[in-house]
């Protein structure tokens, strides 16, 4: 029987491939588009879209969406990938929808 | 230490986004390092110029007002060619739509200068569109689709493509420095071709990893702009921008001399060569004009394909903004050309053109190789099994895509020159005959016959390339063919070379299995 001093250890497999990598698509994708609205907030305030600035914060989407997806199978299950996904949402959206 | 159950689960990850995107892969890196020569082969392949018809470049502003007056749809964007060359065949060139074209049929290119009595010519597409084909077929990695449908296609595989990286990067971390340099080519069939691969994939990892991103964004930027229209950007305030443009300074003023432009433009930007002058025009009672210059710096990286661009007044010659001039951008607008230039390999000269060439084709490689690892697995799983077996149908496709697709683009170059004269301009011709070598060659593979066709298509492949050189031989009768004396013999060269290695190959195969 284990206790809490020697928890069985944690294996990663991809029984749950797809929800994991469909929350990394979709709750992945809209994470992407906020955090590029972050980098414009912080980093340039408001640009047009096709502006040099705009043209940058397009471009980072490919690195960061890759990013996601490349890390979505080290979430332990589907659930907590959409769960964490959608949390990460949720914390940052407010602060980037142009209200 | 990477534990190795996660190690597991990211070699499942690799193998099978490794097989769902490598044969689109392995088309597009071919196209893609043959397009390093787009502009030597859509020169070999169109034939050459009458260069007592180019008007002078004196004489342009003439040429435009008679243009525009039988042609008023040129006006909106011409463009005028300060060297005229086989593939921008005149001095004047633009492209229309036929009448009750739908918006996606692809444009007609017309070109005009004047004859020998000052009289106006007009005539359609004389140069190739081999060369764009070719484009054609690296970006829409293979499937000669309609472009807009083709490229979330194209997304798609290009984010399993740097799945495949990041994954693949993992898998090898904890055995990196014991396997990277074992080259074990004698050991066994899947020992040699994993460490081929491993070897192919860590050294040219940085340009796999650069092709991965530009890649998405390339195919995906039209949808990644819309998301961010209708959110961060939503009833954005922030003041537009654009090019700079110009209001005519009377109705049916002149353009700025273009002799006179390119005297200014040599002082005011000695290292910047023009080669395309640019002349765009608005909608409305007083259309706004203007004047891009493309040309090229050979010390700097530039921001498209194949050109800088300065923006002038049409009518002053003045400069208005460098935002894509080589070598005078901000920072951040640098940084952004860089992921164009990286991507074209537009940097460097030709150094950089022939390192791109065998990054590209090394890279066709790593995927064939992939291929061949995932095929071995397979097979070794399904050792026993009777009846259907995915890894005898993967391998047969496989060697039929591979092999078929360098056998349809050397059929097409070779076309060019080959082809009855009324078909050398028939986009629908060209990509037929690509379809025809393409799908004979899967369909050969796929035979359910003992031997593979490895052998047999290897011939095929030397066939169609030899056909390059041959053709070119055809021009010792003038009436048959052309050649360049130029630089273009280097495609003649560089298909001989290709056919050798691959009837080597073939003539290998077959007396191997025999």
């Amino acid at each position: 029987m284990s206790t809490a001093s020697s928890p069985k250890r944690f294996r990663y497999t991809n029984k749950q491939w797809l929800a994991k990598l469909s929350a990394a698509i979709i709750l992945g994708f809209l994470l992407t588009v906020a955090v590029t609205g972050l980098l414009m907030d912080v980093v340039f305030g408001p640009v047009f879209i096709f502006s040099v600035q705009g043209q940058f914060l397009m471009w980072s989407i490919a690195p960061i969406w890759v990013l996601i997806l490349s890390s979505c199978f080290m979430f332990r299950s589907g659930l907590r990938a959409w769960c964490y996904l959608a949390a990460a949402n949720l914390a940052i959206w407010p602060f980037v929808w142009p209200w | 230490m990477i534990r190795n159950d996660i190690v597991r689960v990211y070699r499942e990850v690799h193998s099978w986004v490794g097989i769902l995107s490598g044969l689109f892969l392995f088309i597009a890196f071919y196209a893609g390092a043959l397009s390093m020569f787009e502009e030597e082969i859509q020169r070999w392949a169109s034939p050459p110029l009458q260069l007592e018809y180019i008007t002078p470049i004196e004489q342009s502003q003439d040429l435009i007002d008679a243009v525009i007056q039988k042609h008023p749809g040129a006006a909106k964007n011409f463009n005028i060619i300060l060297n005229p060359s086989p593939e921008y065949p005149a001095r004047m060139h633009w492209q229309e739509r036929d009448p009750g074209a739908d918006d996606h049929a692809p444009a007609v290119n017309y070109f005009a200068d004047f004859g020998p009595n000052k009289e106006l010519i007009v005539s359609k597409e004389k140069a190739s569109i081999v060369g764009q084909l070719i484009d054609t077929i690296h970006q829409q990695v293979g499937i000669l689709i309609d472009h807009e449908l083709a490229m979330p296609i194209t997304g798609f595989v290009s984010a399993l493509y740097a799945l495949a990286l990041a994954s693949g990067l993992i898998i090898l971390l904890p055995t990196l420095l014991k396997d990277l340099f074992a080259l074990r080519l004698a050991g066994k069939f899947k020992r040699k071709w994993l460490d081929i691969h491993n070897l192919l994939g860590v050294f040219s990892f940085p340009f796999h990893l650069v092709m991965a991103l530009t890649a998405v964004v390339f195919a995906l930027h039209d949808y990644f702009y819309g998301s961010q229209m209708v959110t961060i950007h939503k009833d954005s305030t922030a003041p537009r921008t654009g090019p700079p443009a110009v209001a005519a300074p009377s109705a049916g003023s002149s353009y700025y001399p273009i002799d006179q432009l390119l005297k200014d433009l040599a002082v005011s930007a000695p290292e910047f060569k023009p080669e395309i002058l640019n002349y765009r025009q608005g909608r409305g009672e007083k259309p706004k004009h203007m004047l891009f210059v493309a040309g090229k710096d050979a010390r700097h990286h530039a921001s498209r394909p194949r050109h800088g661009l300065v923006n002038l007044n049409a009518f002053t010659g003045e400069i208005l903004a460098t935002d894509y001039m080589p070598g005078r951008q901000e920072a951040l607008q640098a940084t952004v050309s860089s992921f164009f230039a990286l991507h074209f390999g537009n940097y460097g000269g030709s150094i950089t053109q022939w390192i791109y060439f065998i990054l590209g084709l090394a890279g066709a490689m790593l995927f064939y190789s992939g291929n061949l690892l995932w095929i071995e697995a397979k097979r070794k799983q399904n050792r026993n099994k009777q009846g259907f077996r995915s890894d005898k149908l993967l391998y047969r496709l496989s060697i039929g895509v591979s092999l078929g697709c360098i056998a349809g683009i050397s059929s097409i170059i070779a076309a060019a020159k080959l082809f009855p004269t009324h078909w050398q301009s028939l986009t629908s011709a060209y990509t037929s005959l690509y379809y025809l070598v393409f799908f004979a060659c899967i369909a050969i593979a796929l035979l359910p016959f003992k031997r593979d066709a490895s052998g047999i298509l290897l011939i095929v492949c030397a066939f169609t390339s030899s056909l390059i050189p041959l053709s070119s031989l055809l021009a010792l009768n003038e009436n048959l063919a052309w050649n360049h004396a130029d630089s273009t013999v280097l495609v003649d060269l560089l298909a001989l070379s290709f056919a050798l290695s691959f009837a080597y190959l073939g003539f290998k195969r077959r007396n191997m299995a025999t």
